[in-house]
């Protein structure tokens, strides 16, 4: 299947309702070229290989990209976090799939913006908390 | 305001260069204000405007636990 990727728009209307802001003032504070390289960095390809794959990965690097890049220009660093985060949501679930709400999910997601979780090890952490989602 | 760059395929930037000039506008304006449309377009989705907050509301505890980070 193929996967569906978030663009600047899902990652506006994203922060819009994360921080409880209008669309308007999200797309404002966006730094769009950092937005979009975080975006795409999912969907990399080198020599006409994925570089990212599976979607626990492609979604691993894609919330670690967007808390490490921080596109919110002059909010603090839990905003990124909290955006980030419900972007590999959205991600996760565009795709056919659901993220367990693990009690550790929280430790994770910090540890990864802080550097102290590689992209692979938080990737694999996620790999069996993302399953098929339930009707 | 930002400075960046962008790369785009020879095609897609003849066609913008061409409207720019049709609508007496610079590239970056015309890209910003495409940017802006394309979400403006997407923010009516009640669909995914639904389950963007049906998320942040599911996930709350998460949420709240990045937000004191």
């Amino acid at each position: 299947m193929e996967v569906v990727y978030l663009d600047v728009a899902d990652f506006v209307l994203v922060t819009s309702d994360a921080l409880n802001i209008e669309v308007d003032e999200a797309f404002r504070l966006t730094a769009l070229g950092i937005a979009e390289t975080a975006l795409e960095r999912p969907a990399l390809v080198v020599a006409d290989t994925e570089v990212y794959r599976p979607l626990a990965m492609k979604a691993a690097v894609l919330y670690a990209a967007l808390a490490r890049y921080r596109p919110l220009v002059g909010r603090p660093e839990a905003d990124q976090r909290v955006v980030a985060f419900l972007c590999l949501v959205e991600f996760v679930e565009r795709n056919g799939m659901e993220l367990d709400l693990d009690p550790d999910l929280a430790e994770q997601l910090v540890g990864v913006a802080e550097g102290l979780i590689g992209d692979s090890e938080f990737a694999q952490w996620l790999a069996p908390r993302i399953h098929e989602r339930t009707p | 305001m930002r400075t960046m760059s962008i790369r785009l395929p020879e095609e897609t930037a003849e066609v913008l260069e061409a409207i720019a000039r049709a609508e007496d506008m610079t590239i970056a304006d015309e890209v910003r204000a495409a940017i802006h449309e394309h979400i403006k377009r997407r923010s009516s989705d009640k669909a995914l405007r639904g389950r963007l907050r049906e998320q942040a509301t599911r996930y709350q505890a998460v949420v709240d636990r990045l937000a004191s980070s």
